[in-house]
């Protein structure tokens, strides 16, 4: 094992210095490189990469040796170490337990167990107390679109992004991913546009290429996607009250729990006030509740949902 | 132990290392248990720590120091590993995003322990890592979601209001639930249905109500928790023929085929479990769509028309 016994001896040597080592003077501190300088180098060079392909952030400084510039190596505590979480074995086996019922398809399988070792251990899932292991565990799936790993990177570090998405470039201060409704989302400040704007991660059309850390502040409040498409657009809004047969109330509003309620009917159903910017996406969540939704004002709204019904019942050729 | 990589190694070592360093004495087993290590893979690590970690010179004074004495473990080693590797960004998504998940599922326990362990790993992460990730898995009334799974932990027989959105009606069932599990962002019940007298997919969100009866509910034997539910049994494959604007029916609905025609308009082949399922599609789509059973050839305009007579009847009684 003498490539391990490098490597660790490699971290070893570049968390301890103060000061970043140059090549060779590393191969001074560090036995088992090979003795040819052609060999040494190309065996260097791919411990660096393993390093770093690792995950350990191995820093390349110049520095003026005997007058040359040289690239010197080291490795920043403060990068390099996990914060102490000061997690509970209860606590370990918990998180342990969501990401063993909680899939990331397209991730490796092993990054939780070697995450849960760097964070103290993987907890004895069965044993600690509070931890339910019984059948009523829900199981579920994540889709991991090629984008969500980098955007992940950007959030966490504040990092401007730059991404294809429809025919345009996008440029975004990333603040917020979410998972819903079965896709994910990235909500942010689009510095083009100057406003706030949410992208489903399935529609960017390009890989996502990230700037600085820290390259802006994250506003202490945001707002998450927004999933009501009848909200969405430039337009005037109009308050449309729409009455939901019983049969259909309870899942709408489970649906879209802050839908404003203006009225509980005795036979169980709901008035919901719309706030409406875009009628053809109002049109289309009403017709996916067939004939257990009516628009009840104002009557011009009433009035275009009627219209584009006779458009299916106006006689068409020979339709029986 | 199967074949390990030198980078495997250095990665399990450079996380155990530093919680081995600060609870000293820590018994072989218990570490091994904790952080899931055959016994033997811990001492040849241990062993191998002994001999080869430490600093130039490599004098006694810098090597690592290792001694096992009554199966008690002691290291001491350069203050260089006192502390694990940050966690690299899958493994950091993967954590955070499963814990997430699991959390914010309708009726967990807000005050629980994953709760507290999420925000631990949160904080661990940096600064404002909490609120960057969210994930729903999907929407239920709590109420519901906290019946059925005090159901599945005492294993009985449920009664369930259920809506079925593909046929359009409401029904009383007795099912003997199985398991819960999200798929697209959804949460399903898979459990044995008395009244269909089979295995049945149900969307919790369109669960009504639930009442835990007093039966044990039947138990069956391990079923595949991999069976995708599908609305989509493919009763019938229909062809569409209509406007380009319908682009996003195949964003939406798994579909055969799609194809942009040479006069601009898509046609689109799918297969659809119920009519009252094809009635939403068409009322969303332009009405000079032309719908097609693709098995017999036979138009289906009346589809789109009869729901479209219904809904206008609320308007123009």
């Amino acid at each position: 094992m003498a490539k391990l016994d490098r490597l660790l001896n490699l971290v070893a040597a570049l968390l301890d210095t103060t000061v970043p080592l140059t090549a060779e003077e590393l191969r001074e501190r560090v036995p088992g490189y090979p003795e040819s300088p052609d060999a040494f180098h190309r065996s260097f060079e791919r411990d660096k990469d393993d390093l770093r392909e690792l995950g350990i952030p191995v820093d390349t400084v110049v520095v003026e040796h005997h007058e040359q510039p040289r690239s010197a190596y080291t490795i920043q505590r403060s990068r390099y170490e996990l914060r102490d979480p000061g997690f509970e074995l209860d606590e370990l086996a918990a998180i342990h337990l969501a990401a063993t019922t909680i899939q990331l398809e397209g991730l490796d399988p092993d990054d939780v167990e070697e995450g849960l070792r760097k964070l103290g251990g993987l907890g004895a899932v069965a044993g600690a107390p509070g931890v339910s292991v019984s059948g009523a565990a829900p199981t579920g799936a994540l889709p991991v679109p090629e984008s969500l790993l980098d955007l992940f990177v950007a959030v966490t570090e504040r990092r401007e992004v730059t991404f294809g998405y429809g025919d345009a470039q996008r440029h975004v201060q990333p603040h917020r991913l979410q998972f819903e409704r079965g896709r994910w989302y990235l909500t942010g400040f689009d510095t083009d546009r100057g406003d706030k704007r949410s992208f489903r991660l399935d529609r960017i059309t390009t890989p996502i290429t990230s700037g600085d850390a820290n390259g802006f502040e994250r506003p202490e409040q945001v707002a998450g996607v927004q999933l009501r498409p009848w909200e969405l657009g430039e337009g005037q809004v109009t308050t449309c009250h729409v009455l939901l047969d019983p049969g259909v109330a309870k899942s709408v509003l489970v649906d879209h729990p802050d839908l404003e309620v203006a009225e509980r009917r005795d036979d169980g159903s709901v008035v919901v006030a719309l706030a409406v910017r875009n009628h053809e996406a109002l049109r289309n969540f009403l017709m996916t509740l067939l004939d257990h939704a009516e628009v009840l004002d104002p009557p011009e709204v009433r009035q275009e949902v009627v219209d584009w019904l006779r458009g299916f019942v106006a006689p068409q050729g020979a339709a029986s | 132990m199967s074949r390990i990589t030198a980078t495997d190694r250095l990665q399990r070592i450079l996380a155990v290392l530093p919680w081995i360093v600060q609870h000293q004495g820590a018994t072989v087993d218990e570490i091994c248990e904790r952080f899931g290590l055959d016994r033997k893979a811990l001492l040849a690590d241990l062993d191998f720590v002994f001999y080869n970690v430490g600093l130039h010179p490599f004098t006694p004074d810098m090597l690592a120091e290792v001694s096992i004495v009554d199966d008690r473990v002691y290291v001491h080693v350069g203050d260089y590993f006192r502390r694990p590797l940050r966690l690299a960004h899958g493994e950091a998504l993967t954590l955070l995003a499963a814990g997430r998940a699991v959390v914010s599922r309708p009726g967990a326990d807000p005050d629980g322990t994953l709760r507290r362990a999420v925000d631990k790993l949160a904080n661990a992460l940096g600064d404002g890592a909490a609120e960057t990730v969210d994930v729903a898995l999907g929407t239920a009334d709590p109420e519901v979601m906290a019946g059925l799974q005090r159901a599945l932990s005492e294993q009985r027989r449920i009664r369930i209001s259920y809506y079925s959105y593909g046929r359009d009606v409401s029904s009383e069932r007795d099912v003997d639930p199985q398991r819960l599990l999200s798929r697209e962002g959804r949460w399903y019940l898979l459990g044995h249905c008395h009244s269909a007298e089979g295995e049945r997919m149900f969307r919790v969100d369109r669960i009504r109500s639930v009442d835990v009866l007093d039966e044990a509910a039947e138990v069956v034997g391990d079923e595949d928790a991999s069976v995708v539910p599908g609305p989509w049994g493919g009763e019938r494959t229909v062809e569409l023929v209509t406007g380009p604007e319908a682009h996003w029916v195949s964003g939406t609905y798994p579909c055969d085929e799609v194809e942009e025609l040479p006069d601009g308009r898509l046609r689109i082949v799918l297969p659809v479990t119920t009519t009252r399922w094809l009635e939403r599609l068409l009322l969303r789509l332009d009405p000079s769509t032309e719908v097609t059973d693709v098995a017999t050839g036979e138009p289906l305009d009346s589809v789109a028309s009869d729901a479209a007579r219904r809904l206008l009847a609320r308007y123009e009684p």
